[in-house]
Formats: C-alpha cells, sequence, structure tokens
C-alpha cells in the first residue's frame, strides 16, 4: 500500500504493532507472543488480553500520535505495522526511515481496503490461510445480510442514527462505518443529511438540536454507557428511539463492534440485522460469535464471557477517557 | 467632582431598556435553532409544558438552560470586568485576573483527565480557582508591598504556573477521547449545559449583587487608594468586597462555560462609550450588555455552522476589531 516496496523478515520474531486495527490480527495470524510493543487501546481490551497474556507486557511506544523511536530501537522490532496517519506526518516518517526497520502501512478506511490489509499482513506473517478464511467469511455475512435485507419491505426499515465512541459522533458519507451499516438496509439519518455535519479529520459530529430534527427511531452505541446516558439523560426526553425504548448497547469484544477499526465489523452486521428485524431468525448471534472467536482466534469463549461480550459491559479496563458529550 | 455625586439617578428609559434587550435576546434565542418550532408553540411549551414530547425537551432542556447560562455569564464576566478595572485602576485588565480561568482550567482538566470528566468537573474547577485566586493575592504579598500592581502581578504568575500544569495534563491526556475535550473546554461553550448546571446562577447573583451594591464606591476607588481613605472611605473593606464579589462571579462563570475572553475587557469599555465613567451607570449597563452579548453570540455558535463553534473564537472574532475601532474612536480619552 501507499506504493511502497518493502522487505520483510521472512520469521519475524518482534513485532510492533502501531495500527489499531492491525493489532488484533497479529494475534489471530499466530504472532501475539512476538507483539512486544502497540497502542494503548489493545492494552484497555480485556478479550485479547485473555486470548493473549503475554500482551499485557507489551509496551506502549505510542502517544499523542508520536512514535517514540528510541524504545523501539531498544526493543529490538523487525516488523513495524502503521497506520496512514503515522506514515503521511512528514516528522514520523523520517524518525522510523532513519531506524532502518521495515514498516508497512496498512489503511482500512473502507471495506475493501480492510480485506487487502487483512490478506497482506497474512501473508507477512506466514498465515496466509487463516487470512483468506477471516475475509472469506466476511464477504459471505455482506452478500447473505444483503439477501436478507432485499426481502424487507421499504417500510419496515427504520431511521437509525449511530453514535459512535460520542453520543454526539456519528457516521459520515464514506466512512468504514456508514458503509457496513447500509448493508443492514437501514436509513442512516447521518448519511442522507451530510450537509449537517462537522468534519474533523476521520469523524464526524453533529448537536443533539439536529438529532431531533432527524428524530431516528432506532439508536444504536458503540460505546459502553453511551446508550444508558441516552434512556437516561433529560435532555433526549421525547426522541422517538428514547420513547420506545429503541437505543441499542451494541457488544464489545477484541474491539468495540463495528468501530472503525473493529475486528468483528462482520458479526456487528449480523447482531444490527438481528436487532432491528425481530422477524429475522437466519442467524444464532451467539454461536456465530463463538465459532467467530473459534476459528480465527483459537479461542474457546465461555458463556459467562459470551454473555459480557453481547452486553458491551466490562470488555474494556477500568477507563479514564470521555465524558459522553 | 461630578461623579461623586451619588444621587444622579438613571433615566427611566434606560432603566427600561437595560431589562428589557437581554430579555428580547433571550427570546430569539429559544426560537432559533435547527429543529423548527413556531414561536407559538414555544410560547405555549413556555407556560404549559408537556414533558416527554420532543419540542419541550428541546425548548426547556436544550434551548432555556443555555440562553440562562449565557446571559448570566455573560452578565458575569462583563461586570466583574467593570469592576476589576475600576478597582485595579487599568483599563486592560479583565475578568480573568488573578488566575481565575487557568486555575479552574486546571480543575477541569485534571476532572477530565484524572476521574473521567462529568459531573465533578464543576465542582473540581471551582476548587481550583479559587486556590488560583488564594494564591494570587499571597504571591502579591510576598512583595510586602500590597499594592494593585504586585496583585496583578501576583495573578500573571499563577495563572502561568496553573497554565504550565495544564499542559502536562495536556501532554498525559488520551489524544482520542481527552484532549478534545480539554482543547473544548479551554475555547468555551455552552453545549453540555443542562438545567442542573444553573445552580450556578447563585453564586453569580451574589457576586454581581456586592458589585452593584458597591458601584459607587469604585468611583472612589478608581481615584486612587489615598484618595479615596481621605474621602472617608474604607477601602480595604471595599476592595475586599469587591474583589471578592467579582471573583466570585467569574468563578462561577467560568466553572459551568468554560473559558470565554475578551467579554469582560471589551463589554465594560462599550459601557463606558456609551453611559460615560461613572460606575453608578457602567455596572447595571455592563450586566445588560453582558447578558445580551452572551446570548447573541450563543446563537451565532449554535447556528452559524453544521456543529458548535467554540464560543470563545466567536467572542474574540467580534470582540477584538470592535476593540481596536473603539480606540480609534475614543482615542483611550476616557482613560485620561
Amino acid at each position: 500500500m501507499m506504493g511502497r516496496t518493502v522487505i520483510v523478515p521472512e520469521d519475524p520474531q518482534q513485532i510492533c504493532a502501531l495500527n489499531p486495527f492491525c493489532a488484533p490480527f497479529v494475534v489471530a495470524f499466530g504472532h501475539g507472543e512476538s507483539m512486544k510493543a502497540t497502542v494503548n487501546a489493545i492494552k484497555r481490551d480485556v478479550l485479547i488480553q485473555a486470548i493473549c497474556p503475554s500482551l499485557k507486557d507489551a509496551v506502549v511506544v505510542k502517544n499523542s500520535g508520536s512514535v517514540n523511536a528510541e524504545a523501539v530501537l531498544a526493543l529490538g522490532v523487525d516488523l513495524i505495522f502503521l497506520e496512514e496517519g503515522t506514515y503521511i506526518n512528514d516528522d514520523e516518517r523520517a524518525k522510523l526511515d532513519a531506524l532502518n526497520i521495515p514498516y508497512l502501512v496498512l489503511k482500512n478506511s473502507t471495506i475493501e481496503e480492510a480485506m487487502e490489509s487483512i490478506l497482506l499482513m497474512g501473508k507477512v506473517l506466514n498465515a496466509e490461510e487463516r487470512a483468506e478464511q477471516y475475509v472469506a467469511y466476511y464477504r459471505t455475512v455482506l452478500q447473505d445480510v444483503a439477501e436478507i435485507v432485499a426481502g424487507i419491505p421499504e417500510d419496515e426499515r427504520p431511521n437509525l442514527y449511530h453514535s459512535v465512541n460520542e453520543a454526539t459522533r456519528t457516521d459520515f458519507p464514506g466512512s468504514i462505518t456508514a458503509e457496513w451499516v447500509a448493508y443492514s438496509g437501514v436509513n442512516n439519518v447521518s448519511i442522507q443529511d451530510d450537509g449537517k455535519l462537522n468534519l474533523s479529520g476521520d469523524s464526524a459530529y453533529t448537536t443533539l438540536e439536529q438529532i431531533f430534527v432527524w428524530d431516528p427511531e432506532v439508536i444504536i452505541c458503540n460505546e459502553p454507557g453511551v446508550a444508558n446516558y441516552i434512556l437516561t439523560d433529560s435532555k433526549w426526553v421525547g426522541l422517538q428511539a428514547v420513547k420506545d425504548g429503541k437505543v441499542y448497547q451494541m457488544p464489545v469484544g477484541i474491539t468495540r463492534w463495528g468501530h472503525p477499526n473493529s475486528t468483528e465489523t462482520p458479526l456487528a452486521l449480523i447482531w444490527l440485522v438481528e436487532t432491528i428485524y425481530p422477524d429475522c431468525f437466519e442467524y444464532d448471534l451467539g454461536e456465530e460469535t463463538k465459532k467467530f472467536y473459534k476459528n480465527f482466534f483459537d479461542y474457546d469463549l465461555d458463556d459467562e464471557m459470551l454473555k459480557a461480550v453481547l452486553s458491551g459491559e466490562g470488555m474494556r479496563s477500568p477507563k479514564t477517557n470521555t465524558s459522553v458529550e | 467632582m461630578k461623579i461623586l455625586n451619588k444621587n444622579k439617578r438613571m433615566p427611566l428609559w434606560l432603566n427600561i431598556l437595560l431589562i428589557v434587550v437581554p430579555l428580547f435576546c433571550v427570546i430569539i434565542s429559544l426560537l432559533a435553532g435547527r429543529y423548527f418550532i413556531s414561536p407559538l408553540e414555544v410560547w405555549k411549551t413556555l407556560f404549559s409544558p408537556s414533558f416527554g414530547e420532543a419540542p419541550t425537551t428541546v425548548v426547556m432542556e436544550l434551548r432555556l438552560p443555555r440562553s440562562l447560562a449565557a446571559a448570566f455569564v455573560g452578565a458575569s464576566l462583563a461586570v466583574s470586568g467593570a469592576a476589576y478595572q475600576g478597582v485595579f485602576r487599568n483599563p486592560l485588565v479583565n475578568s480573568s485576573l488573578l488566575g481565575v480561568s487557568q486555575g479552574a482550567g486546571f480543575g477541569a482538566s485534571l476532572a477530565i483527565v484524572a476521574l473521567g470528566g462529568g459531573a465533578v468537573l464543576y465542582p473540581c474547577s471551582f476548587i481550583f480557582a479559587v486556590m488560583a485566586v488564594g494564591l494570587s493575592i499571597l504571591a502579591g504579598r510576598i512583595a510586602k508591598s500590597n499594592t494593585n500592581v504586585t496583585l496583578i502581578l501576583g495573578g500573571t504568575i499563577v495563572s502561568a504556573f496553573f497554565g504550565a500544569l495544564t499542559s502536562i495534563l495536556k501532554y498525559m491526556a488520551d489524544p482520542y477521547s481527552q484532549l478534545p475535550s480539554i482543547t473544548f473546554w479551554f475555547m468555551g461553550s455552552f453545549a453540555s449545559v443542562g438545567s442542573i448546571h444553573l445552580v450556578a446562577i447563585i453564586p453569580m447573583v451574589i457576586g454581581m449583587g456586592l458589585i452593584f451594591l458597591c458601584r459607587w464606591k469604585i468611583n472612589v476607588l478608581s481615584m486612587g487608594d489615598r484618595e479615596a481613605a481621605t474621602l472617608g472611605l474604607n477601602t480595604g473593606f471595599y476592595k475586599l468586597l469587591l474583589i471578592g464579589g467579582a471573583t466570585l462571579c467569574t468563578t462561577a462563570a467560568v466553572c459551568i462555560s468554560g473559558v470565554i475572553g475578551w467579554v469582560g475587557l471589551v463589554i465594560p469599555h462599550i459601557g463606558r462609550m456609551l453611559v460615560g465613567n461613572d460606575n453608578n451607570r457602567l455596572i447595571p449597563v455592563s450586566i445588560s450588555l453582558g447578558a445580551a452579548f452572551m446570548v447573541i453570540i450563543d446563537i451565532l455558535a449554535r447556528n452559524l455552522t453544521a456543529s458548535e463553534l467554540p464560543i470563545g473564537i466567536l467572542t474574540a472574532l467580534v470582540g477584538t476589531p470592535f476593540f481596536v475601532y473603539l480606540l480609534k474612536k475614543t482615542k483611550g480619552g476616557v482613560w485620561r
């Protein structure tokens, strides 16, 4: 990607994943133990640490968008996974180039890009088969859901608002979150009306009053606690979705399902279809979820863990971040 | 000695105007917004709200608390600016003198980084704002000459100190979730104001009340400590009352709205252009103008762009050119 040619070690021993989207796949592709350095997000995920306990000792070498090059050198890293944002920053790139450690820039701003990145990672980490399995599963889900949705009449497809991380942050046209939500056939209010969004970088914000104008029938929230906040705060009273109690907390596993950097986006789509179309019985979400972690992470999710994942509670270690608004 | 004439009353029409203008602005702010509600419906909602319905929530929970908060914050900042300028005999000081803003800012940042933000932010910023004022006064006293200049100096030092502490927190903050909240707080906003935050109106009213009641004394104090003492005024006592009142209402204002610059500097000067240097008139005019100005700015902040514009940006954009115009127009004459 980025038109670069990189010579990578045949069997990398010390991996540094500075791309939050890539890090779980390093584990999935059997190199979790070699991941010596990573980003803060991974250190907060309960499930990925249960799958790969050695991550507890991984070092966080990137803070506030800046990589600590000396720390990377000290670890003897022989392969780095990078996100586009770091690469396009001239200072950061110069620093990395000086290290003489091969680094791969992987993008995931669309579903296609994400799949491409995963296949490339599979090749580099000698796990092509599993990478192909994952992508094939992703494609199957997209296709199956598209078929199910095709059979659902227009008037049964709700107006939906997708809260991303924060209550008033949402999808915008061209974002990967808008792309996967679109497969569910809903009318995603913030996409239909994108002139009403304030775009800053790769996130889009709206205002509460604008949400009142849209008056969505369903609200889905990926950050634990936000759904509960929307349902109980007096400023949200009177919205259709709140009146009907149709404000849903999305599951949280290795990542927050359906988050821009999510590993479980296919599962998020299944969850959404199951949630908004009560007559849809095509999937057993619990089974599907267990199979997912078994197939791609060799991890047996017990029933208690499954419940926690689906409820979205307790899967991220105590956080110090975000007031919800 | 015209300005010492205590009994000079303001004309009735001016009194009425001072009340009507801010009220009018508040009413406009209830009508303006992305979500369309007809004026008739707004009227009905105000007097017989049907809770649980969307229009009621928009008017009573989103627009009214913001509008009231904006009015009181604007009035507080403007009147404490006017009081400080008079007491310190310095036209360039403003309401965040004595480290209030930086202290409150540090408290808020600390709440965001260490305590997860939310409701704890308000008491936290209040405590640190009060602490900053205390330290400023102490720092000013260390020089053993308790003059106005050392006090202003103390405020500057303490502001810089808390500014540095805030920078450390910014460096430590999570760049995706916490840093934007801190940055946004420092630019000022009424976006998160709900009816619960209106508690802050109580200290604001007390502070403004103190200044309002002592407004005539500012005229005397502004002649200088020695002259005021000669005129039989207990300067220490009234300075304490005025600075205390101004600090109290600024602190409460900063806590709910974040740092909003320029209002405390520009509004009193606009007031001077309109009614002159007499604090008997200037104080009520500052209260009224500050309230109206801030409500209008908040209407703009809510409606100019798709998302919220930070208030601090707007007040600076509107305030600074106006200030330059004002300097040209008066040639600084009011202060000579």
